[in-house]
């Protein structure tokens, strides 16, 4: 009981300006990052089952080799060792938003691929079927379906990505688990404002996942 | 030909099959078809499970490759290519034995897919036109259901009225009842009499002997990827010497005892 007594709470009202700006950095992060990683995934899904070995091969790598890699060793790699052998030199956000939305396009790629793949070929074949081209069964007949299939996992996605925007922090990147790592540095209440970190993240990360379930079950199409 | 008989002889030629050979690596699936189909016609195509019916059947409209020989429709052979395929498909309306209706979009939704989105048409006049033809196949009040509400039959005559929404010249059937419950079979090959009956030219690979006998002008007997009858179906499903048709039929009526022993 002793430990319980001593607790001050008052950290984390008197820095929640400090967390606050934490996590409208942390939500701006996630949303741009997913958005980058559906426009790119899809990109990379769609290159990889096209059927033109040219395009499904360095999709293939490419997807292989940033799931491959661990976060963490990407976002390093980014704000590093990029401008250390290269010209390009990132701000500590974009070079997060580049290393998530690598890793997080990765994902997305894969999971796209699957839900294509998993559409029966009758349903290509009815559409080919009433005259339609390729690209164009493939845009009003296969991939709507797949995109309905595949939301629950895209929201799993979402809400890991989420989480691991936290990892940004060690590049510099003053997102949410920056803002307390630094608080918790100056007042060295570590388990108040761990705690309170990890509050905040699960009242972000709850109605996320209850809004991709909502959705899921709005576009969900029985066969 | 035959054909002079049914006093047809000056209908064109829709469609003709001349050598056409398909094999899968070694295993040869189509040894040589030849026949043809004239507008206004219907020919049944029957055989024995793995005779090739339905392979000959998707690649009248390229959704199978041939190895050899020559497929004609409307006169011109079929192109190659898949852009000058999706013209000809336009023209040939397909039912395929599980549907395969679009699940994510409305009956209504389903038949007005191909006119507005292959063939440009306003989405007023095609919806029209969808209600016109759901009317026809007696499902113009479950315009606005998604396809996993209704019955197997019921879904296979909104699939017949979505290939019907393309105007095509050539209907073809791939076992539409096959996959249907007993009780829902007479609703769809209904639906089919009376397309006949219309004129529709159509080519069809079915199980069913009774709907052969009743409504094709002509029946064609494939056997290992082989015609081996071909006529009018009084002479081919009842007068035929041919041992080998005599042998699938009788193997028929053995399976279809089978197929409707457990409807009590």
């Amino acid at each position: 009981m002793n430990f319980l007594d001593n607790l001050d709470w008052s950290v984390i009202p008197s820095n929640a300006d400090l967390l606050w700006s934490g996590v409208q950095l942390t939500v701006v992060l996630t949303f741009v990052t997913m958005i980058l990683s559906i426009i790119f995934g899809t990109v990379l899904a769609v290159l990889r089952v096209c059927g033109y070995r040219v395009l499904s091969w360095p999709s293939a790598f490419v997807v292989n080799f940033f799931r491959s890699v661990p976060l963490l060793l990407l976002l390093f790699w980014v704000f590093y060792v990029l401008p250390a052998t290269t010209d390009i030199r990132l701000s500590p956000f974009l070079a997060a938003l580049v290393g998530l939305s690598a890793c997080g396009s990765a994902y997305v790629a894969e999971v796209i691929r699957a839900g294509i793949l998993s559409i029966r070929k009758g349903q290509r074949e009815a559409a080919l079927a009433l005259g339609m081209t390729r690209s164009k069964a493939f845009l009003r007949i296969t991939m709507p379906q797949a995109v309905r299939r595949v939301i629950p996992p895209l929201a799993t996605i979402w809400v890991s990505l989420f989480k691991d925007t936290s990892l940004v922090s060690t590049i510099g990147v003053a997102d949410l688990s920056h803002a307390a790592l630094s608080v918790r540095a100056q007042t060295f209440r570590v388990f108040e404002i761990l705690t309170a970190l990890a509050v905040i993240y699960l009242l972000l990360a709850y109605p996320q996942a209850k809004l991709t379930d909502w959705l899921h079950r709005r576009l969900r199409v029985e066969e | 030909m035959s054909m002079l008989a049914n006093g047809e002889a000056l209908a064109p030629d829709i469609l003709v099959f001349d050598g056409v050979v398909k094999s899968y690596g070694e295993a040869p699936v189509l040894q040589g078809v030849s026949f043809s189909v004239k507008a206004g016609e219907v020919v049944c195509v029957v055989g024995p499970s793995g005779s090739g019916k339905s392979t000959l059947l998707r690649c009248v409209n390229g959704l199978e490759k041939f190895t050899a020989g020559r497929i004609l429709f409307e006169g011109a052979e079929l192109p190659t290519s898949e852009r000058s395929l999706a013209q000809i498909r336009q023209r040939i309306g397909m039912v395929f034995q599980h549907f395969e209706l679009f699940p994510h979009m409305t009956v209504l939704g389903n038949v007005v897919e191909g006119p507005v989105q292959v063939l440009g048409e306003s989405k007023a006049s095609a919806r029209a036109r969808g209600l016109e033809l759901l009317a026809k196949v007696g499902l113009e009040s479950k315009q606005h259901e998604r396809p996993a509400n209704l019955s197997g039959g019921q879904q296979q005559r909104v699939a017949i009225a979505r290939a019907l929404a393309m105007r095509p010249d050539l209907m073809l059937f791939d076992e539409a009842t096959s996959a249907l419950d007993p009780q829902m079979v007479g609703e769809v090959l209904g639906v089919m009499k009376q397309l006949a009956d219309d004129g529709m030219t159509m080519l069809i690979v079915t199980h069913e002997m009774g709907f052969a006998k009743r409504v094709a002008d002509r029946v064609v007997v494939l056997d290992q990827g082989q015609v081996i009858a071909s006529g009018p179906p009084s002479d081919v499903l009842e007068n035929s010497a041919n041992p080998r048709v005599r042998e699938f039929l009788q193997q028929v009526r053995w399976d279809g005892a089978e197929a409707e022993a457990p409807r009590t």
